[in-house]
C-alpha cells in the first residue's frame, strides 16, 4: 500500500519498491495548530520541551483576528516569539459558514447547451417524504446566472460539436453583462477531454481579467454532471471569499512577525498551502471535524488501538467516524447541506444530538430528546442565560456529573438549581417521576440516539463494532462514551490527552496532502502492464511535482494509490488499495483478486469470473511535516493507585446517589489505575467512569477504560 | 395500562436501528439495480400479530404495504409458526401490492418459547415472470399474466429450505440469477434483523418486551388521536381520474374519496369511485393502505413515530371490485402509476382539512421512458428505466419546487453522462419547461423535459408510460391560482415535433428524439397578488415569458410595474 519517496537535497525520486515506512525525520519541531470554532479558538504549540495550550475567544466578524490574538497570548503568557514557530496549520470554518448562511459572492456557471438547470433539477428526489410544501436547497448559482455554450464531447472524449467563436463571444458578452465575481465552467464529459473547458477558461480570463475561473476538469474530473457541476460551482463561489480571508490572515500574522509557512486543513485530513486554498475552496468545507478525526488516526498509528470509532460530541451534534487499521474511512462522493461535493473527505456521520439537545414530553406522553437544540443562546438551563427548557447537559448537572464550581476551569458557574427546575417542570412533573429518574431517562435516550450513529458507521459498512475502541473527544464525548459503548458492545474506551481541543491537536500533527483522481472507465482486461503503468505515471508525477515544490527539503513523501473498480454491468464502485511497487503482471492479478475480495466484504457476494471495469485511479500524496505522537504502549500497572482530588455525590442508575472519587486528569500518570465509579476532570472536558469499569493510564497518557464484563453491560 | 415513557423511547430507537441496519444490508448485498440504486425496498419489524413497529424506507409507497401481507400469511398458518420458519409471499389478493414486490418474514421467539415478533423485507424484483419483460404492464388483463404468484408459503420450514419454491421461481422468471441473488440478500437482511431483535428479548425478557412493544404502538395511536381530535369534525370530498383504463384510450377511471373526521378518528370512503378496470392499473388493498397512510402522515405533526398506531384511528371503506380494492383476478402490476393519481386525490382531500400544511396539486404523471439498447461497454442488451418528473404545487408560503419526484415514489434522475455511457442514447437536454408552473401569488414548480436521442445507428424500440396527459385534469390550483400544465410525449425527427400517445410502444428512427415532458405544479392564490419583483425575477430567470408577465401577472416586462 505504501510507496515511499525520500527526497535528497536535489529532487531525485526513488520510486516504488519499498513496503515499510521509515521512521519519520523530525522535519519541523515547533508546530502550531489553531482550530477556529464558533465560540473559542483553540491553540496548541507542539515542541520538544513540552506542549503549550491556549484558548481565546473567536472573532466571527473577522476570523483572522482570533489567530493574531492567539499569537499575542503565546508571546505575552508563555514568552514564545512568533519566530520560534516552524510551521502553522489551521482549520477554518470560513467556507463552511459562508455555505450555511448562503452569503456567497455572485458566481456564474457555464454549462453545455441543454443543461442550464443541472443544479436546480439535481437528482429530483425529495429531501422530506411527508411534506407537501417540501423545498430543495436553493442552487449555489441561480438560474439567471447559468449560461449555456454550444459544444459537445461524446462518451469517449471525442469532440462532436466544436466550440464556435461567435457563440463564445455571445457567452462572454452575457457573462460581462451579469456582473459576476467568479465563473464556474462544467461541460459534459470534460473528464475525458478537457480541451473545451480549457479554451473557454482562457477566453473568459482574457476577456474578464481579475475574475477567477474554475473548471470542472480541475476540481472534480469525475463522471456525472450534477455532482461535478455542483462541486465546481461551490468551489468558484467560495474562491473570492477564501482568497480574501487568506490575504487578511497573511497581513495579520505577518505584522506579528510570523514567517512560518501557513497551511489550511482540508476535509480529507491533510493540509494544503494557503496559496492553494483559494483555488480549492471546496476542499476546506469540513476542515474542523476532519482535524479531530486526524488526531484520532494519529493515536491509532502510534498505539495498540488500531481500530477506532471516534465520538466527537459537541453542543448541537455528534460526529462519528470509523478508523480501520489506523486509516480513517474516506469517501469521495459526499453532500453538504443537500449539495453534492466530489471531494475526498473523512466519512464522518453527524447525528443531531449533543449537550444542548432539548428534552421534552411529546403530545402522547413519551419522553423525547432532540433533534431541536437550545443553541448558543440561551443554551442549557444550567448556563444561567435565561434558558428554561431542559437539555442533556442539564441532566448531567442534576446528576452531579459536572462540577458546578469548576466548569470550563471555573470560567463559568453552573446553575444546578435552574437545571433541576427545568427537569422537574418539563419532565419529572408531567411524567410523575423523580427528578433523578427523569434526568437519567434523558441520558438513556440520548445514548440510544448516539448508539444508532455508531452502528451506522460500523455495522452498515460491514464492520463489527466489538472489534473497535471508542475514542471520545469534544466537550461532552467522554460523558457518554461508556454508556454508548455498552449499547454497541464496545469493550474499551480510550480517552486521549486533551480531548477538549482535539481538533487543534490534529492540526498540529498534519501532513501535507494532494488528492488526484482520473476517470478511466475501461474493462480491466484491456490493460497490459505497460498500459496500466502509463495510465498511472502522469498521476504519480503530478502529485510528486506538486508536493516537491512545497515540502521542505528532506521531508518524506508517501503515495497511496487506489483503484475504483466494479463489475462491468454495475453502477456501484468498490475502492481497492493498489498493491505496493511497480506495475507488474503479478500486481495486476493481485489487484483483481483484491477487488473480488473487497466486493465480497462489502456486498457479501462476488463473481470471480465476471469482467471487471477499472472506473478510475486515485492517488493520495502525503508530505510528512510534523512529528508523530509519542508511542502509546500498554504498561505494567504501578503499585500505587491514583490519588483522587476528593469525592462528590454523583447519581448512577446502578447505585443511586453515592459518594465517589474525583480525579484531576493532570495528576494521572502512566501506570496508575482506579476503578469506577469515578469522575475525571480536566479544563475542557469531564470524563464519567461508570461503576462497571476499570481505568488505567498508558505510556502516552491515554486514559484506558475497560468494561470488566462486557456481556453484562446495560 | 400505563406504559413506560422512557424505556419505550429507548426501545423505539433500538427497533428503528434494526430496520435501518436491515436496509443497509439489503442495499449492500442486493444484485439488481432496482434495489441497490433505485432503492425500491423497505425493511421493517413487526409484533407477533403482524403490526408494524418500525420501518426504514426510501419509497413511501411501501410504508404500509407489508403489515397486511404478514397478517394474511399469519391468518393462513395460524399457530403453525416455528423457530426456523421463513415466510415468502407476493399475492395481491392476500395483502400484497403487486407480484414483483416479494415479501420475506422471519419470526422471532422469546426466552419463554413464545412468539415475540417478526422482521420483514419487501423488495421489488425487476422481472418476476409473466406476459411481459419486467412483469408489470398497464395493458395486462389479469393476474395470471403477472408472473409467479406465491400465496404466503414457508420458504424455510424449521430451518430447512423448501427447494420446490426456488425451483418453480427459477423456471418462471427471465433472469433467475438476479432474482435468486436478490432473494438471498432479502433473507440475509431479515435474518440479521432477527438476531438483533432476539437480543432485545434477552435484554428485556420476552414478556417485558411484548409489553413495551404494545406500548410503542399505543403511544403513536394516542399521538395520532390527539392530533385528529384537534382537527374539526366534518366530511371533505375530492376526486380525480387517470387518463385511461390501460386498454381503451380515453376511457377514464375515476377515484372519489369522502374523508370524515369524527372526534379522534378519520375514515376514507372510496365507495363512490369507479369499478375495477380491464387493464393493469388496479390498486390492491396494500397499496391503497400505503396511499392513505401517506396522505394522513402529510397532515400530522412530524414528530410522531411511524408504526401501526398511525393506522388504528383510520378506517378505510373500499367495497371489493372497485378500481381500488379490486376483485381477484384483476391485474394490478402497474398500480404504481394509478397510485400517484390516487394520492393526488387524497392529498387534495386532507389538504382541505389542514390548509396550513397543504399545497396545490403536484404533477402526478410520473413520466417513464423504457428502452433496451446495446451497452457501449459490453455490447450486450441493457434496459434503461428513465424516470423523470414534474413540478410540485405551490403553497400559501412558497412557490412549488421544480422537477421533484412525486408522492409515493422517490426515484432519482439518472445523470446524462451515465445514460450516455451505458446506452446507445444521447441526452440532448434535461431542462425546466418555461411557463409550465401554474400562475399564482405563489407559482407552481416547473416540469422537467428530458430528450433522449437514438444514437444506435439503427431503429430503437422504446416504451413510454405517462399519466396526466388528459386535458381536463392538470395539476390543480388552490385559492384562485391557475392550474399547472399536463405531461406529454413528443417525437422529434428532422427538426419536426409531433405528439405521441402518452402510453405506448414506439420505434425511434436513427437520430430521432423522444421528448418526455413533465407537467408543472398548480399555483396558489391570485396571480395579480404576486409581488412584481417576484414576477420580474421569474422573467429574468426565464421561468416565465414576457407575455405571461404581462397577460397573466399584469406586470409590464419592461418597467416591472403592475398596470
Amino acid at each position: 500500500m505504501h510507496l515511499i519517496h525520500e527526497f535528497g537535497p536535489r529532487d531525485t525520486v526513488r520510486a516504488g519498491h519499498s513496503s515499510f515506512i521509515p521512521i519519520r525525520k523530525t522535519i519541523m519541531s515547533n508546530v502550531l495548530g489553531i482550530d477556529i470554532g464558533g465560540t473559542f479558538t483553540d491553540l496548541i504549540l507542539r515542541r520538544p520541551e513540552g506542549d503549550v495550550v491556549e484558548k481565546v475567544p473567536s472573532t466571527p466578524s473577522n476570523p483572522a483576528q482570533a489567530i493574531v490574538n492567539g499569537l499575542r497570548v503565546l508571546r505575552d503568557r508563555h514568552g514564545i516569539e512568533t519566530s520560534e514557530i516552524d510551521l502553522f496549520c489551521h482549520g477554518s470554518t470560513v467556507a463552511t459558514n459562508a455555505l450555511l448562511e448562503a452569503k456567497l459572492p455572485r458566481a456564474a456557471l457555464v454549462m453545455t447547451e441543454g443543461f442550464r438547470d443541472v443544479l436546480e433539477i439535481g437528482d429530483q428526489m425529495r429531501p422530506h417524504l411527508f411534506d407537501l410544501r417540501v423545498q430543495k436547497a436553493p442552487p449555489i448559482v441561480p438560474r439567471e446566472r447559468v449560461f449555456e455554450v454550444r459544444e459537445r464531447v461524446d462518451r469517449a472524449g471525442v469532440v462532436e460539436t466544436p466550440l464556435d467563436d461567435a457563440d463564445v463571444s455571445r457567452l462572454i458578452g452575457e457573462l460581462k453583462a451579469a456582473n459576476v465575481e467568479a465563473v464556474a465552467v462544467c461541460l459534459l464529459f470534460s473528464f475525458h477531454n478537457d480541451e473545451h473547458e480549457r479554451a473557454l477558461a482562457r477566453a473568459i480570463e482574457d476577456a474578464m481579467p481579475g475574475v477567477p475561473v474554475t473548471v470542472s476538469s480541475d476540481v472534480a474530473p469525475q463522471i456525472n454532471e450534477y455532482p461535478r457541476a455542483s462541486t465546481t460551482a461551490v468551489s468558484a463561489a467560495l474562491a473570492p471569499l477564501v482568497a480574501n480571508y487568506i490575504n487578511e490572515m497573511g497581513t495579520g500574522i505577518e505584522a506579528e512577525g510570523l514567517c512560518a509557512p501557513v497551511y489550511v486543513m482540508q476535509s480529507s485530513g491533510g493540509v494544503m498551502t494557503a496559496e492553494e486554498t483559494a483555488r480549492n475552496a471546496h476542499r476546506m468545507v469540513l476542515s474542523g471535524p476532519a482535524a479531530g478525526v486526524l488526531a484520532a488516526q494519529r493515536l491509532a498509528e502510534q498505539s495498540p488501538y488500531r481500530n477506532i470509532i471516534t465520538f466527537d460530541m459537541g453542543g448541537t451534534s455528534t460526529d462519528i467516524c470509523l478508523i480501520d487499521a489506523a486509516k480513517a474511512d474516506l469517501e469521495r462522493e459526499t453532500t453538504f447541506e443537500g449539495r453534492p461535493l466530489l471531494v475526498p473527505q473523512f466519512a464522518i456521520h453527524t447525528i443531531g444530538a449533543g449537550g444542548g439537545s432539548l428534552a421534552r414530553v411529546d403530545a402522547a406522553g413519551m419522553l423525547r430528546v432532540g433533534p431541536e437544540s437550545s443553541g448558543a443562546m440561551p443554551g442549557p438551563a444550567c448556563y444561567g442565560r435565561g434558558g428554561t427548557k431542559p437539555t442533556v447537559t442539564d441532566a448531567h448537572a442534576v446528576l452531579g456529573r459536572i462540577d458546578p464550581d469548576n466548569f470550563l476551569g471555573g470560567d463559568m458557574a453552573l446553575d444546578v438549581a435552574a437545571a433541576r427546575r427545568a427537569i422537574e417542570t418539563e419532565i419529572a412533573g408531567p411524567l410523575g417521576l423523580s427528578i433523578e429518574e427523569a434526568a437519567q431517562g434523558v441520558l438513556d435516550i440520548a445514548d440510544a440516539t448516539m448508539a444508532r450513529g455508531v452502528r451506522v458507521v460500523s455495522v452498515n459498512k460491514g464492520h463489527d463494532p466489538r472489534n473497535f475502541n471508542l475514542v471520545p473527544f469534544g466537550g461532552a464525548g467522554a460523558m457518554h462514551a461508556l454508556t454508548v459503548s455498552a449499547l454497541v458492545d464496545i469493550g474499551r474506551v480510550v480517552v486521549p490527552q486533551r480531548p477538549g481541543i482535539f481538533s487543534a491537536v490534529g492540526l498540529a500533527s498534519s501532513d501535507m496532502k494532494y488528492d488526484v483522481i482520473r476517470m478511466i472507465e475501461k474493462p480491466f482486461d484491456t490493460f497490459d502492464v505497460d498500459g496500466l503503468a502509463a495510465a498511472i505515471a502522469p498521476l504519480d508525477a503530478d502529485v510528486i511535482d506538486r508536493l516537491k515544490d512545497k515540502l521542505p527539503a528532506g521531508a518524506d513523501m508517501e503515495l497511496k494509490r487506489s483503484a475504483q473498480m466494479r463489475y462491468l454491468r454495475q453502477d456501484t464502485k468498490v475502492e481497492v488499495p493498489f498493491p505496493d511497487g511497480e506495475v507488474t503482471s503479478d500486481l495486476m492479478s493481485r489487484l483483481l483478486s483484491d477487488f473480488h475480495e473487497a466486493h465480497m466484504f462489502q456486498f457479501s457476494h462476488n463473481d470471480p469470473e465476471g469482467r471487471v471495469e477499472l472506473v478510475s485511479i486515485a492517488i493520495e500524496g502525503f508530505g510528512r511535516m510534523a512529528e508523530p505522537f509519542a508511542a502509546a504502549e500498554e504498561v505494567e500497572l504501578a503499585s500505587s493507585p491514583a490519588n483522587p482530588l476528593g469525592t462528590r455525590q454523583v447519581y448512577f442508575k446502578e447505585t443511586g446517589w453515592s459518594e465517589i472519587p474525583v480525579f484531576a486528569r493532570a495528576s494521572l500518570a502512566p501506570g496508575m489505575s482506579f476503578a469506577g465509579p469515578a469522575i475525571v476532570e480536566e479544563r475542557e472536558a469531564t470524563i464519567v467512569v461508570t461503576p462497571d469499569v476499570n481505568a488505567h493510564i498508558d505510556t502516552a497518557g491515554n486514559l484506558i477504560l475497560d468494561r470488566s464484563t462486557p456481556e453484562e453491560a446495560e | 395500562m400505563r406504559h413506560d415513557p422512557i424505556t419505550t423511547e429507548v426501545v423505539r430507537h433500538a427497533l428503528e436501528t434494526i430496520a435501518e441496519e436491515m436496509g443497509s444490508a439489503i442495499r449492500r448485498t442486493a444484485v439488481s439495480v432496482v434495489i441497490r440504486d433505485l432503492r425500491d425496498y423497505s425493511c421493517a419489524v413487526f409484533d407477533r400479530d403482524g403490526q408494524l413497529l418500525a420501518c426504514a424506507l426510501d419509497v413511501p409507497g411501501l410504508m404500509a404495504a407489508m403489515a397486511p401481507a404478514l397478517q394474511a400469511t399469519l391468518e393462513k398458518w395460524g399457530d403453525d409458526v416455528s423457530q426456523g420458519d421463513i415466510f415468502i409471499t407476493n399475492h395481491p389478493y392476500m395483502g400484497c401490492a403487486h407480484t414483483s414486490d416479494i415479501n420475506i418474514f422471519v419470526p422471532i421467539f422469546g426466552d419463554d418459547g413464545g412468539l415475540v415478533g417478526f422482521t420483514g423485507v419487501i423488495a421489488h424484483h425487476a422481472d418476476w415472470g409473466g406476459r411481459v419483460a419486467g412483469t408489470a404492464a398497464y395493458d395486462s388483463q389479469s393476474l395470471f399474466q403477472e408472473g409467479v404468484v406465491i400465496p404466503g408459503l414457508k420458504l424455510y420450514e424449521a430451518g430447512k429450505p423448501n427447494t420446490a419454491i426456488y425451483d418453480i421461481i427459477g423456471e418462471n422468471v427471465r433472469h433467475p440469477s438476479q432474482n435468486l441473488g436478490d432473494l438471498r440478500a432479502q433473507l440475509a437482511a431479515a435474518r440479521l434483523g432477527s438476531e438483533r431483535f432476539e437480543a432485545l428479548t434477552t435484554t428485556y425478557g420476552a414478556e417485558g418486551l411484548r409489553t413495551i412493544l404494545s406500548g410503542l404502538i399505543s403511544f403513536t395511536e394516542a399521538h395520532v388521536r390527539k392530533a385528529l381530535s384537534d382537527l374539526p369534525d366534518g366530511t371533505w370530498t375530492a376526486q380525480g381520474a387517470i387518463d385511461d383504463n390501460g386498454i381503451t384510450p380515453g376511457a377514464r377511471v375515476r377515484y372519489v374519496v369522502d374523508v370524515t373526521i369524527s372526534g379522534d378518528t378519520i375514515s376514507f370512503d372510496f365507495s363512490r369511485g369507479d369499478k375495477q378496470m380491464p387493464g393493469g392499473m388496479n390498486i390492491p388493498w396494500a397499496s391503497l393502505r400505503s396511499a392513505v397512510q401517506y396522505a394522513v402522515t402529510c397532515i400530522l405533526p412530524n414528530d410522531i413515530p411511524i408504526n401501526e398506531g398511525v393506522m388504528h384511528p383510520i378506517d378505510i371503506i373500499a367495497p371489493v371490485g372497485g378500481a381500488v380494492n379490486p376483485a381477484h383476478p384483476a391485474a394490478v402490476g402497474d398500480r404504481h402509476i394509478a397510485c400517484e393519481r390516487l394520492s393526488d386525490v387524497l392529498v387534495d382531500a386532507v389538504g382541505q382539512i389542514q390548509p396550513g400544511m397543504a399545497s396545490a396539486g403536484w404533477c402526478v404523471g410520473f413520466p417513464v421512458f423504457i428502452c433496451e439498447s446495446a451497452s457501449p461497454k459490453t455490447g450486450d442488451g441493457a434496459v434503461l428505466l428513465g424516470i423523470s418528473s414534474g413540478g410540485a404545487g405551490a403553497s400559501s408560503r412558497a412557490d412549488g419546487a421544480s422537477a421533484m419526484d412525486v408522492h409515493l415514489s422517490n426515484c432519482s434522475l439518472i445523470p446524462a453522462e451515465s445514460v450516455e455511457s451505458n446506452y446507445m442514447l444521447r441526452i440532448d437536454r434535461y431542462e425546466l419547461i418555461s411557463d409550465s408552473g401554474g400562475a399564482g401569488q405563489f407559482r407552481g414548480g416547473l416540469g422537467l423535459r428530458a430528450d433522449y436521442r437514438n444514437v444506435s445507428g439503427g431503429p430503437l424500440a422504446v416504451q413510454t408510460e405517462v399519466e396526466q396527459s388528459a386535458e381536463d385534469s392538470p395539476p390543480w390550483p388552490l385559492a384562485g391560482g391557475a392550474p399547472g400544465t399536463n405531461c406529454s410525449v413528443w417525437m422529434i425527427e428532422n427538426g419536426e415535433e409531433r405528439a405521441l400517445p402518452s402510453k405506448g410502444y414506439f420505434t425511434i428512427p436513427v437520430d430521432g428524439v423522444v421528448s418526455m415532458r413533465g407537467g408543472g405544479g398548480g399555483g396558489f392564490g391570485d396571480p395579480l397578488e404576486r409581488a412584481p419583483e417576484h414576477v420580474m425575477a421569474d422573467l429574468a430567470a426565464a421561468r416565465i415569458s414576457a407575455r405571461t408577465a404581462r397577460e397573466v401577472y399584469g406586470v409590464d416586462p419592461e418597467t416591472g410595474v403592475r398596470a
